[in-house]
């Protein structure tokens, strides 16, 4: 209601600085050293219906001994009256239009803000699939989703500082530490140990459930995981065939796919590349880490995360395999020719014939349309002949400050659980869900929903999981201070070009540096 | 075009060849110009009907191969873009009309008033400009949660129904250039401060009235960083927001992003068309001219 | 408050104060529902950030006041800016530039094309329309256009250098020439100023033009002494405003290059952005947000005292 009577203020105020306006113009007035008096007023806004209802008064000498009298007090009564006005004025009324239904009725008293990073078919279909939990919930009054586009982060420390905060929102492993570190977020290792049979934990992927706690975080668990994205080379068949190369097979090493890179990338006269081998999101130190490693080496020192070691030579050479796929073989598209694009719509586009990415396939359904072959495989093998790639710890959290956790928890695990995997994750979203269960009916219902999907190689997600090569990324202890000197760093290698991996070592000493403290 | 024609039919004199010289330069000026401040919308609107394999082509595909209309369709399903739009209409005419009769009352005041201090909060209305929003973003929202004004319209709109500084002085300083004879003819014929106000500056100041509508008028079209801060309800939307949830972290509905956008766009293309001619041109400005 | 304090203001007029004093109390009167907004809306904010600036605080764990130990230095928040930011005289730097640059170079070209767009030209009505268009295009196709417009091998910057028998700059995919990339996209945004100054246009009385042509001028001259000075007070506004605007710039460098190629395009908001909403430090950025703060209001001041000898205004300002 208090949106409605915002509303309505707001017109009144509009069309009571209309009338006072006209009523006060110079030659129409009976008294006009008045009127300039009367005029700012309505101009005050938010409380100005007082103004409102003198507005019909023939003479503008009443307007200011109504408004003093009147004041805010008036304002909540005389909204009300002024519902004929909104009408004529054309403005939204709140009450003719079906409301989309983003608030879901349950039987408890609690109500939940539900704050939800998603694109609009996840959010519609969490909406649909909620009573399933509401039905049966004693605690959860209503559960009240808010959509939030990408940039949602300020918004959400703004609400934090306020102290309304949504009780359940997003964290995922790139952007989880400084909320972690703040005490933010709800500890949900008790909540797990007191409230989940030890078979439900088990139907969580290992190196997911492992990595949603950090040792060097208090060792907290920081969120219940909402789907997983790993990342897979997807590969475009029909430009394989084109450019008679052998589609990737499981033992192919980084080696085979520099060389289908090279291959696969077409020049024209002028030696301008038209359509690269391969992308890969290389500035993206978030994407990056997993080479070093399968080359030997790592990106943090595995025991002591105050240490960068990506300076080291096995993961230099990680860096250079990169390095010279892009600059001397032309063979990798520059990280910047994406920047603010999509990868999915330039795979359809044919910009690229591979693309190391995370797994979303009604997405590139869409995009694609079955306008050439497809299909997705492991991600090479590295010299060491490791396989690792990044897999997403995206997970809902629990605002630390919220006074209905034990509802939100509720929630969270239903979140979690085998109803919202299967109707919203799979279903709705296509996305490989986070419980084992599940997985095996996403691989059947994804080509039944969308039968270009049938000869894409679904199965390398159940392989994925089954073999447990996915796994979080690797954080130093401050990781933002990391961040800030590394990705321009990467923009200095693979962006402009130009300057050896080599460069990289100075770069790994810098962070050591940063990482003993006093940098802000 | 016909205007060079007729100077053709005529003999030459060395004056009509420079004038027709210059009548061609400036055409051409224009049409270089314009081509190149179209071209982003023009890609726009192409891409709103492409196929999306379309979209991100290099070298780019400017005119589609096929026109795929869908993108203007899928919107409306998943999301209220009927409500997003009349909530757009609803902010943007409410924030224009209120800033435009604060932000005229007060520069009158700033322009054509004597008052003590004037100067000097002038100064400090045009150092508001200066600091940073990112810094005054946490104490403001603090305040208008206190106000218990989050998930409403009131802090996009109270802000311009108490006149916003860019406008101010954007109204000041064409209020400024208004013979101060005016002031005094009126006030000599016994017209109050407010009548000079309503019955003289203002309407003497169409145009720059005109000029401030549009820009008020835009910024609320498009407003992003506000409404995504204070709007958290989907009923609350408005247009740019409801665009942004066809965005996700990994995956973007493109076509029906730049659709959306240009639905936006369209009509206020022909409001400012039409606006335009009414006070740029038509407006007899005859105090000033004559 | 509004009606609290209007109300004696008219019944004072009433009992006979002088002119003056009525102007003065009306002039308040009139100018309210800015101080309100002033007082109300924006004070309290900016004190807030201010006093900020002394403290070290994420906002969300509580705050460390600078004057007292262990720091006991106040402005060491400012020390640690001057002093060790490795990317502070980068961010200055880059803004000024930007600024300095850019704001000439729009001012220009926005009078330039008002220019134009007053002659009698056909389809004055849509090229102006067409002018103003690139205020209301939407932010991301902004942003993949230019980066499509701009890309240096086969971008539409490719085709116009190579027709030249020129190579590209490598705009954002260089550091020397990201920069002047947001530069040139800036220039995109001329439609909006063009609109102040065709509407600046329209005061300007004819007569006087018409006048000086009788007496012999050509257009460029009566353009030059008649034309020009009656749109100084725009021109002001619009220098005074484009300066405050582009020394925060943000949104553009943000969405396309986020400071980067190796930090060639970082701003003093964005650095600013970033230490507040990525590092958590909010009184840090608050110490930034204010040395920037005093950077503008020195130029904008400097600016404003030099006015009266350029700018003209036809009603003048009572004293």
């Amino acid at each position: 209601m208090v949106k409605v009577f915002a509303r309505r203020r707001f017109l009144a105020a509009g069309v009571g600085v209309l009338g006072t306006a006209l009523v006060a113009a110079c030659g129409q007035s009976a008294a006009p050293t008045s009127a300039p008096a009367a005029a700012p007023k309505p101009t005050e806004a938010p409380k100005p219906a007082a103004a409102a209802t003198t507005a019909p008064a023939p003479a503008a000498t009443t307007a200011p001994a109504a408004a003093a009298t009147t004041a805010p007090a008036a304002a909540a009564t005389a909204a009300p009256t002024q519902a004929p006005a909104q009408a004529a004025a054309g403005a939204p009324s709140p009450t003719n239009t079906p409301r989309p239904s983003l608030t879901v009725q349950g039987k408890g008293k609690t109500e939940l803000l539900w704050q939800m990073s998603a694109s609009d078919f996840w959010i519609a279909g969490t909406a649909k699939v909620l009573p399933t939990l509401l039905d049966k919930s004693e605690k959860i009054g209503k559960v009240t989703l808010q959509p939030t586009p990408d940039d949602w982060q300020n918004k959400l420390v703004a609400a934090m500082v306020a102290g309304n905060a949504p009780d359940v929102f997003d964290m995922w492993g790139d952007i989880m530490p400084p909320y972690v570190e703040r005490g933010q977020v709800v500890d949900f290792e008790p909540l797990v140990k007191s409230d989940m049979k030890p078979e439900d934990i088990k139907d969580f992927y290992e190196w997911q459930w492992r990595d949603f706690v950090m040792p060097w975080l208090n060792n907290i668990r920081f969120g219940m995981p909402r789907y997983v994205n790993i990342m897979f080379t997807w590969y475009n068949k029909d430009l394989f065939d084109k450019a008679g190369v052998k589609y990737p097979t499981n033992d192919w090493t980084h080696d085979d796919y520099a060389e289908a890179a090279k291959k696969l990338a077409v020049k024209d006269a002028s030696g301008k590349v038209t359509q690269a081998g391969l992308r890969y999101p290389v500035n993206s130190w978030d994407r990056y880490w997993y080479k070093p490693i399968i080359w030997g080496g790592h990106t943090v020192d595995p025991n002591d995360n105050t240490k960068a070691v990506f300076g080291e030579e096995k993961a230099l050479a990680a860096f250079e395999w990169s390095r010279k796929l892009e600059w001397d073989d032309k063979a990798m598209l520059n990280p910047l020719d994406i920047q603010g694009q999509d990868s999915t719509l330039m795979f359809a586009a044919q910009r690229y014939a591979m693309n190391e990415e995370g797994i979303y396939p009604f997405e590139m359904d869409n995009a694609i349309q079955g306008k050439f072959r497809w299909a997705y495989a492991h991600t090479p093998k590295g010299p060491t002949g490791q396989r690792k790639v990044l897999g997403t710890t995206d997970g809902y959290a629990i605002w630390k400050g919220s006074k209905k956790q034990d509802e939100a928890w509720e929630l969270v695990k239903w979140a979690s659980g085998p109803i919202n995997q299967l109707e919203v994750v799979v279903k709705a979203a296509g996305r490989v869900p986070i419980r084992k269960s599940v997985l095996t009916q996403w691989k059947d219902l994804v080509p039944q929903a969308r039968p270009n999907l049938k000869d894409v190689n679904l199965n390398v997600a159940l392989e994925a999981m089954e073999q447990g090569y996915p796994s979080g990324r690797e954080f130093f202890k401050n990781n933002i201070a990391a961040q800030e000197i590394i990705a321009p760093a990467l923009e200095k290698v693979f962006l402009t070009g130009n300057t050896p991996v080599s460069y990289l070592k100075e770069i790994a000493d810098k962070v050591t540096a940063a990482q003993k403290g006093g940098t802000r | 075009m016909s205007a060079i024609a007729a100077y053709r039919a005529r003999p030459m004199s060395a004056e009509r060849l420079g004038r027709v010289f210059w009548r061609g330069l400036i055409y051409v000026l224009t049409v270089v110009l314009a081509v190149i401040f179209t071209f982003p919308f023009f890609w726009m609107v192409s891409s709103s009907v492409k196929p999306p394999s379309e979209i991100m082509a290099m070298p780019p595909k400017w005119i589609p191969s096929t026109i795929v209309l869908s993108s203007y369709v899928s919107p409306f399903t998943n999301l209220p873009f009927l409500l997003f739009y009349r909530n757009t209409v609803f902010v943007t005419l409410m924030g224009m009309l209120g800033v435009l009769l604060s932000s005229s009352l007060v520069a009158f005041a700033f322009a054509r008033m004597r008052w003590p201090g004037r100067d000097k909060f002038f100064i400090l209305m045009l150092a508001t400009l200066m600091v940073p929003n990112h810094v005054t973003l946490i104490p403001t929202y603090v305040f208008y949660s206190k106000l218990d004004w989050i998930n409403t319209f009131l802090p996009l709109l109270v802000p311009e129904w108490t006149g916003s500084p860019f406008i101010i002085f954007l109204m000041r300083q064409y209020m400024m250039t208004i013979p101060l004879e005016m002031d005094d003819a009126a006030r000599i014929d016994g017209c109050g401060w407010f009548r000079l106000y309503s019955r003289i500056i203002v309407p003497l100041s169409w145009p720059v009235i005109g000029v401030a509508a549009i820009y008020s008028f835009t910024y609320h079209w498009n407003a992003f960083e506000r409404p995504l801060i204070y709007l958290n309800r989907l009923e609350l939307f408005t247009v740019p927001l409801g665009m942004a949830v066809l965005k996700s972290r990994y995956s973007t509905d493109f076509g029906a992003m730049m659709a959306m956008a240009t639905v936006s766009i369209i009509p206020v293309l022909i409001v400012f068309f039409l606006a335009q001619r009414y006070f740029i041109q038509g407006v007899v400005v005859s105090g000033v001219k004559g | 408050m509004a009606t609290v304090t209007a109300a004696p203001a008219t019944r004072a007029a009433g009992r006979g104060l002088t002119q003056r004093q009525v102007e003065a109390v009306l002039g308040w009167v009139f100018a309210l529902p800015y101080v309100i907004h002033f007082l109300v809306l924006d004070v309290g904010a900016i004190l807030f950030a201010f006093g900020l600036s002394f403290f070290e605080t994420d906002l969300l764990t509580g705050f460390k006041f600078m004057c007292a130990p262990p720091v006991n230095d106040c402005f060491d928040n400012y020390r640690y800016l001057f002093t060790e930011e490795p990317l502070f005289y980068k961010a200055l730097t880059n803004t000024a530039l930007y600024t300095f640059i850019s704001v000439p170079l729009a001012t220009t070209l926005a009078l330039l094309i008002a220019v134009l767009l007053n002659q009698n030209i056909k389809g004055q009505g849509i090229f102006r329309t067409l002018f103003y268009m690139p205020a209301l295009v939407t932010g991301v196709a902004v942003a993949i256009v230019w980066l499509m417009v701009l890309q240096p091998d086969y971008g539409i910057s490719a085709l116009v250098f190579n027709f030249f028998g020129l190579k590209s700059p490598g705009w954002f995919w260089s550091e020397e020439w990201a920069l002047p990339g947001l530069m040139l996209i800036s220039l995109w945004g001329a439609g909006t100023n063009m609109l102040l100054y065709l509407a600046g246009l329209q005061s300007v009385p004819t007569q006087l033009q018409e006048a000086a042509r009788i007496d012999g001028a050509n257009s460029v001259r009566v353009f030059f002494s008649i034309t020009l000075p009656m749109l100084t007070p725009t021109i002001l506004f619009n220098v005074i405003t484009n300066m405050i605007a582009s020394f925060q710039i943000f949104t553009s460098s943000f969405v396309l290059t986020n400071g980067g190629p190796n930090n060639a395009t970082i701003t003093m908001v964005l650095l600013l952005y970033r230490k507040a909403f990525q590092n958590f430090h909010f009184g840090y950025a608050s110490s930034i947000a204010w040395v920037l703060f005093m950077i503008i209001l020195v130029l904008a001041l400097i600016v404003f005292r030099s006015s009266n000898r350029w700018v003209y205004y036809e009603g003048g300002l009572r004293r």
